[in-house]
């Protein structure tokens, strides 16, 4: 039985016992909400966990020396390629740093930024795991221009 | 009728609920529901990676003479001088860096020294610091003075990298501090050192030994935090650069 479906079979009967008990309506939803609440797990430990993750290719790079930029908020994780270096060990290279960082420095009330001024790739990526890194790539090429906020306009893709 | 309503509700609040806490993603629908991307990152330029330290050198003994030197003072110095420019690199326990140093005459000295890494003669990063010394110009007397800057690129590495450095030293007279005050006499050589390996890694092949879940390599990256609501820098650490190896998706 899944989660959902077990909480559900035993939150149900324990509402029918409370019926005789004539909570109003106003009263019981409040109940059952904080029964939720306290039985499900909270931000602690669901999506605060797996910010979103967005790649984007901005129309201005920002003038330093780095061949990729990651950039951390509360609930976003984006990866900022060059739009003439944005190629699948760009990518990768990216990802992997992102994964460790995400590790290291939990974000918490400030913004970081990781530039990254260069790799040697000596286990590229293979398979099915560089397959969808192309077709990530590909998506970027043909996604429309948004606003990434202070880098400016680009292309983004979310990834997870 | 009730029961119904509810259970529906119900269910509507777990499903809510539950689909929140799992984190992955369930199909192309999910994906929209995101939080506003908009970032508020600084906009860097090279100025905010760079190690800047600007220091003035008062002489306690130079201002008695400084009360004699105005006297007769015709705003003329010596010479100003760049001598013995050098830059020397390589390695020491967790860094690699680049020292470049010079002694000069004239009330400003200046010196940009960049420290330069490579890995299988690639390169992956350089680290750059200033540092500018001003002794005021009534004080100077055209004294002969040292200045030097040391930029590290830290590493795990103990093997496998390269260390190279360029420098630029400079020396002139200016009458006082700030932007426009004039200036004569400006003098500037570079200077670049010779590059030092760590040698080999005799214990690493290069040769893939993991499936195809495993990917990496060497990576050199900054990381700097910001206020989320401004933008401004609160903290930068230098240049590191190490291994990442994992999954990549």
């Amino acid at each position: 039985m899944t989660p959902p479906a077990a909480l559900l079979a035993t939150a149900i009967p324990l509402m029918r016992r409370l019926r005789p008990m004539r909570l109003s309506r106003l009263g019981f939803v409040p109940l059952t909400l904080a029964v939720l609440t306290a039985v499900l797990p909270g931000d602690g430990h669901g999506q605060s966990d797996r910010p979103a993750t967005f790649v984007a290719i901005p129309d201005a790079f920002p003038e330093i020396e780095a061949r990729a930029v990651l950039v951390r908020e509360p609930g976003v994780d984006l990866v900022l390629l060059k739009s003439d270096e944005a190629s699948v060990d760009a990518l990768a290279m990216a990802l992997l740093l992102l994964a460790d960082v995400r590790e290291d420095h939990p974000v918490t009330a400030t913004g970081q930024m990781v530039p990254i001024t260069g790799f040697v790739v000596t286990h590229p990526p293979r398979g099915t795991r560089r397959q969808r890194l192309e077709r990530m790539l590909d998506r970027l090429t043909e996604a429309p221009r948004v606003d990434l906020g202070s880098v400016g306009w680009g292309r983004r893709v979310r990834v997870r | 009728m009730y029961r119904s309503r509810l259970g529906r509700s119900l269910l509507a609040v777990v499903t809510a609920l539950t689909g929140c806490s799992d984190g992955a993603p369930t199909g192309p629908a999910r994906l929209d529901v995101t939080p506003d991307p908009a970032i508020h990152a600084p906009v860097l330029t090279m100025r905010d990676l760079t190690l800047l330290e600007s220091v003035i050198q008062p002489s306690g003994q130079a201002e008695g003479l400084a009360a004699v030197a105005v006297e007769d003072d015709d705003g003329t110095r010596p010479l100003q001088q760049v001598i013995n420019p050098r830059t020397r690199a390589g390695f020491d326990d967790g860094y690699a860096f680049a020292i470049g140093q010079h002694s000069y005459i004239g009330n400003v000295g200046l010196i940009r020294t960049s420290t330069h890494v490579s890995f299988r003669d690639q390169h992956v990063g350089s680290q750059t610091g200033q540092r500018q010394a001003y002794t005021p110009f009534l004080v100077d007397l055209g004294q002969l003075k040292d200045i030097a800057v040391w930029p590290k690129v830290y590493t795990d590495h103990t093997c496998g990298l390269t260390a190279q450095g360029d420098s630029s030293h400079k020396a002139w007279w200016q009458f006082y501090q700030g932007r426009g005050a004039p200036e004569w006499g400006v003098d500037e050589v570079p200077s670049q050192a010779a590059p030092v390996a760590q040698g080999s890694c005799t214990n690493q092949t290069g040769t893939r030994t993991g499936s195809e879940e495993r990917s990496g390599g060497f990576i050199c990256s900054y990381f700097i935090t910001y206020d989320l609501d401004t933008g401004e820098i609160v903290d930068a650490q230098l240049l590191y650069c190490s291994t990442q190896g994992g999954e990549v998706l």
